[in-house]
This record gives C-alpha cells, structure tokens and sequence, in this order.
C-alpha cells in the first residue's frame, strides 16, 4: 500500500510538473514558420527553410547542430545577432587551422562566431596575402583558412541582414525621446543630429574628447552608429526576401537594398514594418504574437509577388525537406537487398523473401519517384539537368528495370543488385553537388524543358538500362557453370541490352539535334557525344559478334558486364577532360574515385570469367 | 516491357508535337492582345491615401496627374531639380507637382521655397516633418524620390534621385494625359 501511495504521489508530482511545463511549452516559438517565408537565392525562389538548411550544412556540415534546428539558428541569426554569434556556427575541421585560431577542442568541431573572432582578426591579413596566390598552388590549410573566411564574412552579412528594424546598438540621445530606436526609425533625425554636433565638434574637441559633455558623447555615438549600421548594409544583398512585382519585375531585393537603392513602395515598406514585428515578437519571445506577425509577413510577401504557384511549391518544399525521401528510398532498398539473402543461399526454392523484397525494392521506387516528382514540381522543369540528378534519375531507372525483370522471375541476385547499385548512386550523388544546394537552376544551355525532356531523359534512361544490364550480366557471370546456372536467361539479356541500345541512340541522335538548334552542328566530336557514341557502338559491337557467332555466351556476358565501365566512362569521364561544350557536367575529384571503379569491375569481370571457364572446362580424367 | 517502351515512344511523339505546335509562327497581333494590356494596367498599385495638409487629402486630385516629389531644403539635387517642376508645371498645368519636404521646421521649407519666387498653382507645398508619408508609407529615405500617380490614382512609376529632367519633352510625352 505504501508503495502504492508512493508510485502515486510520484505520478501526481510528474504530472504536477508536466502540467506546470504546459505554458512554457506553449511560449515556444515555432521556427518552422519562418521556414515558410519565401527568399531568392542562386536564381531561385526557395522557402527559408532550404536556405537555413543549405547555409548550415554548408558552414556547420549538417541542418541540425547540437539539437538546434536551421530555421531556429536563422531566427536568432536574423533577429538576435548577439545570440546567434554564441550559437554553433562554423565546423573547423582542420587541425592546423584550429590550432592556428586557438580553438578549444571538442567533439564536434563546430564553434560560435564569438569564439572565432580573435583568430579571424589575427589571420585577416594572412587570408589577403594568400588570396593574391594562384589557387592551385594553395596548401589544403591555406584553402581551409580561405574558406572559412568567406564563411564568417558570408555569415556577417547574414547578421546584418535586419539590422534595420533592430534596435541600435548606441542609446538614443534623450532629446530625441525614442525608446529602442530601430535605424529606420532614427535615420529621420540624422540630419538635424548631424548640424547638431557639427556645431558642437570642434577641432580641438576633436581632439580632446573627454572635455565633451554626456549628452554630445551620445549624440556622437548615436550618429557614429546610424553611419556605421547603413555602411554595414550598403553592400548586404543576402537576405532577398522583398518581391519587387510592383515595379513589374521578378527580382527579389534584401531589406537594406529597398531602402538604399530606392526601390521602396507602400509595399515594400509594409513587408519592412511586418518583418520588424517579427523581429519584435521574436525578441520578445512572444509566441502568439511571432505567430501572428510571421502570418502576417507570409500573406503580405505573397501576395506582393506575380507567381501564382509559389505558395504551393514553398509548402512542397518544405514538405520535401522534411520526408528526407532520397534517404527513405535508399534505406528501403538496403532492407530488399537484405531480404534477397536467404534467396541468395537457396537459390529459387526461396521464393517468399524474394516476394518480399521484391515489394520492398518498389515501395523505395515509389519513394525515389515521388522524390523526383516533388524536384519536378518545384523546380518547374524535368527532373535531369544537373550530374547529380542524372544519377538520381539513373538509380530511379535501374530499380525499375530491375523489377520489371523480375516481376515474374523474381530472381533474388537481380533484385539485390537492382536495389544496391540505386543505393550506391544516391549515397554518392550528393558529391558531386556544390555547396550542399541539389535544388539549382541550369545554365542558360540547359534551360529547355522541351530538349531536357526528350534528350536528357532519353540518354539518361540509356546509362540506367545499361547498368541494369550490367547488374545481370555480372549475376549470369557469376552463376555460369555452377547449380544456379542463369544461362536460359540470355534472352533477357538481349531484352534489356536492346532496350539500352534503343535508348542510348536515340538519345544520342535528339542530342545531335539539339546541338543542331543550339549551337549550328550536328556533331561536334564533343567528348559527352563521343562518349555516348561509344555506349551505342560498344553495344552494336557485343549484339553482332553474337550474332555472327564470333563470341560465346560467356563473352557475351562478360561484355553486357563491362557496359558498367563504358557507361562510366562516358557519364564521368568525359568531365576529367574539362573540355567541350557540355561544361554544366565538370567536377573535380573523381579521377581516382572512376579509376578505382573501373579497375575494380575489369578484375571482377576477369576473376568470374576465368572461374566460369574453369568450370565449363571438360574434365580430363587420367587413368 | 513492350508496353512500356510503345509509353515512351508516345510520350516522346507527343512532346515533340507540342513543340512544332509552340514553334509554329503566330501573327503579330496576336502576341498583345488587349485584355493583356487591360491586365498590365491594371496591375499596377493604388498609391495609398494620406492626409498632407489639415482636410486635403491625395485622393482629392484624383482625376489628375500627380507628381509626389519627396525633398528637402538641406538636399542638393533637391535645389538643382526644383526649377524643372516650376517649368513643367507651367508647361503643363493639367498636372500637380505635389512636393512634401521632410524638413524639420517650417522657416526652412519656407526659406527654400521663397528663394523661387512664385511657384504655379499647380505646384502644392506641404510638410511632412516626422516623415510619417515619405517614410512610413512610401518607404522613402534618401531625397529626392518622386512617384508618378496616374488620374486613377495609381503608382505609375518612380524616380530615384536626378533620373530625368523633369521639363525635357522627353519626360512630358511619357506623362499620361
């Protein structure tokens, strides 16, 4: 009974004080709404949540650091710069450099902009001397120093970006009667301050300012900080979060560029006095009135702008950012490619993991296009214009060759294979991606949805055929000669090595055509044409020497697998050249990552070669 | 998978049909049409109201073409630009140039007004000293900005600094009538 009454006054207690939290769980201000406010940025109009989010991962490595979100780091960044600048901000993941700038080590490496300012003043005129180098004769800690630079100064600018609807950091003087005066507010009085002291500030003042009395240091100061602030904003153009349709333009200015460049209206100036109570609630740390004020500014800003769909697709947007679907489907692709294990050991007699993985790999398929759908939507263009996204698009088509192959057989190797490679290529996309931004506008080259839907889709459902092919040719390799032989498979195999050589050369001849319109040829010996053409060639090569007879299945197969190598090449190769026309493809880095693959595939497709011929091999038995 | 390709080659038809269709040469007349330019103008914001003198108001020149011309005594493009709108609106007197200083006092309006001598009718004087019209609702804080209001009282354009000559024929036969 005691223990009873004890468990009881101990719910009572919790519930005392979770009744007790309830309030100041309420006060809790939702971040996420400012996520939803609309920003321009790299040509795009994106939700703040991206930007917070793209701006995080790229000074701090990840959205979410030491269990502050993105959208609750840019709110106190934009509204609270004393606070944010003692928030974790900037990973140092240099050694040299963190030793350098005398940073305490810790875990995460990640460090408030407070506790870098003493290192990033003494390392200023380092970084201008190493600036005037040559980059690529930088040493890595000299790009690090460089880098982190361009952070702090990139971040400064960010800080500063309302500084005009803050308080001022310097009191008003007590003739101007004006409580916490934002610099919007006091700016109006700066020319009558300004005859003021220079009517108080002679030379010899100038001088000897201690023989200043209280009320002319103030002013001074006063003044001294209505300069600085608006010298601070002249050149602060991050923060684009003021539409300009009134003026019939589609750009999108930061605060300070309204008020400096002369681009105001009543318009622009009732979003400046919206965002100002946002910074108020804020500061505040009043929730109803931050919520109130946000859904002010959200109404306000779009209505101020022309695009009928942008509310939709900033809440897709945010939506997106929040599935994490590319993560979704590459994990339950890892989970059929687990589930196609027991298959593996057991051959076809297993068939009901092989049904299930089989379900799995297309709920991550539905996941992968669903992702895509979303970039689609948003970005108001097919979904392949960018490296990165011809490799989401390429995983997309792999896992759906592979289960419409096996939609009958459901053959364990295939589906693990057609779910592993998918895997692989959105865990490795994301390299070949600057800056941590995957949602980017195209080159003006590029910006044809006509051509990038039939060109850019085609060629690239080509090299997603062909590595499906691959993917199969590897496993009737692999099988060859053994209890699980595949070789009644061989007519899928031409299937699908079909089906990648319709694609290819179609998509090769509509990019000929494009080429056509856009830059007055045909072919240009481009190194991406040149590399497309050798897909399509290396194909018509393996299809007729079987059909003359010159190769055996086991060639055969052994070529369908070194498809993965051509296509390779093609895909990434040609950027190593950094030449062409095709510029939009080029990334740095990968030479050893594609020599490595390649080495890789021509030793695996010698060892299962050379172990399959030895299998097939008539047995000599001596007497 | 022979569905699925007789699908792809439809859809690749298909686009490549829309796009003859959108390249197909359209007659001139039929890129502006009327509602569109209907819709333009349209588009184009009410200048908020506001009150510039005891019981006058913008919206009692509407019907009118206004000039609202933000300036100050202690600004100089604001002197050199002042002569002009003394000849455009002798120029055309179907307009008004209404000019609100954001001095902080009324001699020193008075004294950079005087110093013209007789200003046009068509020429309003007023003041706007706490800036409660030019900055808090116009959003204007560098001198001088002048706002083109059409007869509907609507924001037409504006003109940031010495943009125009404010007599030239040029700027006069862009005035809406």
């Amino acid at each position: 009974m005691n223990l009873v009454a004890r468990a009881l006054s101990r719910l009572g207690l919790t519930v005392m004080l979770a009744l007790a939290a309830l309030p100041a769980l309420a006060q809790e201000l939702d971040y996420a709404a400012l996520g939803q406010l609309p920003i321009l940025e790299d040509g795009r109009v994106k939700p703040l949540d991206t930007f917070a989010r793209n701006l995080r991962v790229k000074l701090a490595g990840q959205a979410q650091v030491q269990g502050i979100t993105a959208t609750h780091w840019l709110a106190a960044t934009l509204f609270d710069p004393a606070d944010a600048s003692q928030m974790p901000t900037f990973k140092v993941g240099n050694a040299h450099l963190r030793a350098a700038l005398k940073l305490p080590e810790r875990a995460d490496k990640t460090y408030a902009l407070s506790e870098l300012a003493m290192g990033m003043a003494a390392t200023a005129d380092q970084a201008a001397e190493i600036i005037k180098k040559d980059p690529k004769t930088l040493s890595r800690d000299e790009n690090d120093l460089i880098k982190l630079h361009e952070h702090v100064l990139a971040y400064n600018q960010l800080l500063q970006g309302l500084s005009l609807v803050l308080p001022l950091p310097a009191p008003a003087p007590s003739s101007l009667a004006l409580s916490d005066p934002t610099y919007l507010q006091a700016q109006r009085f700066e020319p009558d301050l300004l005859a003021q002291v220079r009517a108080f500030l002679t030379p010899e003042l100038i001088n000897n300012p201690e023989r200043l009395t209280a009320d002319q240091q103030q002013q001074a100061a006063f003044l001294a900080a209505l300069q600085q602030l608006r010298q601070g904003g002249e050149h602060n153009q991050m923060l684009r979060v003021i539409p300009l349709n009134w003026q019939q333009s589609a750009d999108w200015l930061a605060p300070w560029q309204v008020v400096i460049s002369g681009k105001s209206s009543p318009i622009t100036q009732d979003l400046i006095t919206k965002w100002q109570a946002a910074a108020s609630a804020y500061r505040a740390k009043d929730a109803a009135a931050w919520r109130s004020a946000l859904s002010a500014l959200h109404t306000a800003t779009l209505a101020a702008q022309s695009d009928a769909t942008l509310p939709a697709r900033l809440q897709l947007e945010v939506l997106f950012n929040q599935l994490h679907l590319f993560d979704v489907a590459a994990l339950t692709f890892v989970l059929a490619a687990l589930l196609c294990l027991p298959g593996l050991r057991q051959g076809l007699r297993q068939r009901l993991p092989a049904r299930c993985s089989w379900l799995v790999m297309a709920l991550g398929s539905i996941a992968l296009t669903a992702a895509l759908a979303c970039r689609v939507l948003i970005l108001q263009r097919p979904p392949v214009g960018t490296l990165y996204e011809s490799m989401l698009f390429v995983g997309l088509i792999v896992a759906f060759t592979a289960l419409m192959a096996t939609r009958r057989t459901q053959l364990p190797a295939l589906i693990a294979g057609g779910a592993l490679l998918p895997t692989a290529l959105l865990l490795l996309a994301p390299f070949v991606q600057q800056d941590g931004e995957t949602l980017t506008m195209l080159s003006a080259v590029l910006n044809t949805n006509f051509w990038l839907t039939i060109h850019v889709l085609c060629i690239t459902a080509g090299y997603g055929a062909c590595l499906a092919t691959a993917v199969l040719a590897y496993y009737m390799l692999a099988t060859h000669g053994t209890r699980h032989d595949q070789s009644a498979r061989l007519p899928l195999l031409h299937k699908l090595s079909l089906v990648a050589l319709l694609l290819t050369a179609v998509g090769t001849l509509l990019g000929g055509v494009w080429a056509d319109q856009s830059w007055g040829r045909f072919w240009g010996w481009d190194p991406k044409e040149n590399g497309a053409l050798i897909i399509v060639l290396w194909l018509i090569w393996i299809h007729h020497s079987r059909l003359a007879g010159q190769i055996k299945p086991l060639t055969y197969m052994a070529g369908m697998a070194a498809l993965a190598i051509v296509v390779a090449q093609a895909w990434f190769g040609v950027n190593l050249l950094s030449t062409g026309l095709h510029s939009y493809g080029f990334i740095e880095g990968i030479a050893a990552a594609l020599f490595g693959f390649t080495a890789l595939n021509l030793l695996a497709i010698a060892i299962l070669w050379v172990l399959a011929r030895r299998r097939n091999a008539p047995q000599v038995h001596h007497a | 998978m022979r569905n699925a390709l007789i699908l792809l080659l439809t859809i690749i038809l298909g686009l490549a049909a829309h796009y003859l269709y959108n390249q197909a040469p359209r007659s001139p007349a039929a890129s502006v049409s009327a509602p569109e330019i209907a819709t333009e103008a349209a588009s184009y914001p009410i200048a908020p109201d506001f009150t510039y003198a005891p019981g006058r108001q913008l919206s009692d020149l509407r019907g009118r073409v206004v000039l609202l011309n933000f300036w100050a005594s202690w600004c100089g493009p604001c002197r050199v630009e002042f002569p002009q709108f003394i000849k455009l609106a002798q120029a055309r007197p179907d307009i008004t140039i209404l000019a609100l200083s954001v001095d902080s006092d009324d001699a020193a309006m008075n004294r950079f007004t005087a110093s013209f001598g007789t200003l046009p009718s068509n020429i309003i004087i007023a003041r706007d000293g706490e800036r409660k019209i030019a900055q808090d609702l116009y959003g204007t804080l560098r001198f001088p900005e002048t706002i083109l209001i059409d007869a509907q009282q609507r924001w037409r354009r504006k003109y940031v600094g010495l943009e125009v000559e404010w007599d030239s024929a040029t700027f006069i036969a862009t005035l809406p009538q």
